[in-house]
């Protein structure tokens, strides 16, 4: 069944940098503010700390692994890695060194930032210059130039709706519901400002299907984990949080123009993985966090990984709430307390890390699910994308 | 030699934009398998092979999706097509719709190739044709 049976990892720390629109502080600066934090809260000692895992960034200067050791003063990083985003794959580039011994406590990080290139309302400011990025150098370049941007994620939801029927409803549930969540998370960006499905659907499109409240909300913020052995977690002050299984899923076409019709199929090979090594099902879940960069994407993990393409949009009316305005799947799995990064704010997928390792801790407070113990994490999009399986330690 | 659009090429995708600046619709296809690869590629998905070619292209096609972006105050949205051709299925090249309107576009419209001017190059395009 589960592979690495005795050499599973454990999560024993989680920190955050404030999450906030102008955080007054550099990119570098919130995450050397989110690492020292999981350090603090994991118990481990600086000196014993031998592995980073970063992220490189498509939109912006990667706050890469040097840039940590050298700012807080570790010298003793045997490895290190900056993976593809999104957030979660930092934690499964770790986990495999931890796995395969190429360091013994690791810290897994990733910062993002309010860049001028995300958002309108920072174009003016000259603190938030994005370096300028390279990202494919397929097709998509020249008409970029032509024609601006056309992102084919819108194209991808029109489809989808001419396809099966799905409507702007159908994904105001996953909005509402994150949103919903948000209000009860200290942290979240929208942690005062509850929305109603009635001014969800009032809400214009930017680019149709999609209105600005589909999109994640761009802010300034940094998260972190210290990961370890189970073995050498039990030494620590943290119930442990095993990760049972990592996976990532690339499929069909990756230009930007052409990857987000792929995008369910490699949510499949994700999900596909995540079941297999694990033997689990998604029964066997106690909640999900599922990735809302786009709440078109949130809709197509939750076919993955729950039904087949095409049903979403059942399978959404079924689960929704309209007295609590919540998602309750198959009767009792909530999908992200936390509020998404719709409702927590962008820090692409992160958020979702830790808000599982809150709710298998068992201090998630006031939104804390009884007896949780296992949990399925999803980041990303095609080709980029990364699912985990999170498991409360007995 | 003519301008092209991008001015940045690669061994790849050199023969496409080369054929665009000339309005002609040159799509990469394996030789060995005739599977045709867009975007380009140096090796076939298909059957791996490195013996890449090239062809014209018909040109016909079906709107397969679109996205609407808001054009500047004066002026009217710019719809892009995802234009699926005969060719083959999937095999999609990204376009404005020139004729198109957001009261007009219809996912599986059948598509006509034109050309678009862009500096002193053109890069595809497609009309929607009137339905029957």
């Amino acid at each position: 069944m589960s592979n690495h049976k005795n050499k599973k990892v454990a999560i024993v720390g989680i920190g955050s940098s404030v999450l906030a629109r102008d955080s007054k502080r550099s990119v570098g600066a919130l995450a050397l503010d989110a690492v020292k934090n999981a350090i603090h809260d994991s118990g481990v000692p600086r000196d014993k700390i031998d592995g980073l895992s970063a992220i490189y960034s498509t939109d912006q200067p990667t706050v890469w692994p040097g840039y940590v050791a050298e700012s807080l003063g570790m010298s003793n990083i045997t490895w290190s890695n900056c993976a593809t985003p999104p957030s979660a794959n930092t934690v499964a580039e770790g986990v495999a060194a931890v796995t395969a011994g190429l360091c013994d406590y690791a810290v897994c990080y990733h910062s993002k930032y309010r860049w001028d290139t995300v958002s309108g309302s920072a174009r003016n400011d000259p603190y938030r210059k994005a370096a300028p990025s390279s990202f494919d150098p397929g097709m998509s370049h020249p008409l970029v130039e032509a024609f601006g941007a056309p992102n084919a994620m819108f194209a991808a939801m029109q489809r989808h709706m001419y396809e099966f029927g799905t409507t702007r409803k159908h994904l105001g549930m996953i909005v509402v519901n994150n949103r919903n969540w948000a209000l009860s998370n200290e942290q979240a960006i929208f942690k005062d400002k509850p929305l109603s499905m009635e001014q969800y659907l009032e809400a214009q499109q930017v680019v149709s299907p999609l209105s600005a409240l589909d999109m994640d909300m761009p802010i300034d913020g940094a998260m972190a984990v210290v990961i370890t052995s189970a073995e050498r977690a039990k030494d620590l002050p943290n119930r442990p949080v095993i990760v049972d299984a990592v996976a990532n899923g690339i499929a069909g076409k990756t230009d930007f123009f052409f990857q987000a019709f792929d995008t369910f199929q490699s949510y499949q090979v994700v999900l596909d993985k995540l079941w297999q090594t694990t033997g689990y099902t998604i029964n066997d879940m106690n909640f999900v966090n599922i990735y809302d960069g786009f709440s078109s994407l949130a809709l197509e993990w939750i076919e993955a990984a729950f039904c087949n393409r095409g049903e979403g949009p059942g399978l959404l009316e079924d689960s929704w709430n309209p007295q609590t305005n919540k998602l309750m799947f198959n009767g009792r799995i909530p999908m992200s307390t936390h509020g998404g990064n719709i409702g927590e704010g962008r820090v692409q997928g992160f958020g979702h890390v830790l808000e599982a390792v809150r709710q298998l801790r068992g201090n998630a407070e006031n939104r804390q699910i009884d007896n949780a113990k296992l949990g399925l994490v999803t980041n990303g999009n095609n080709p980029v994308n990364t699912g985990l399986i999170l498991r409360r330690s007995d | 030699m003519s301008e092209t659009c991008p001015t940045r090429l690669d061994y790849d995708t050199e023969k496409y934009w080369r054929g665009s600046s000339e309005q002609q619709l040159i799509i990469a296809r394996c030789n060995e398998c005739e599977h045709w690869i867009h975007p380009p590629r140096s090796c076939c998905p298909a059957c791996w092979s490195d013996n890449i070619g090239h062809q014209q292209a018909s040109g016909r096609a079906t709107l397969y999706s679109f996205t609407i972006q808001p054009g500047k105050p004066s002026q009217p949205p710019l719809i892009m097509g995802w234009a699926e051709l005969e060719e083959q299925e999937r095999l999609i090249i990204v376009g404005p719709l020139l004729n198109a309107s957001p009261d007009t576009v219809r996912i599986g419209t059948k598509l006509q190739l034109q050309w678009f001017q862009y500096k002193n190059t053109f890069v595809p395009a497609f009309n929607q044709e009137p339905e029957a």
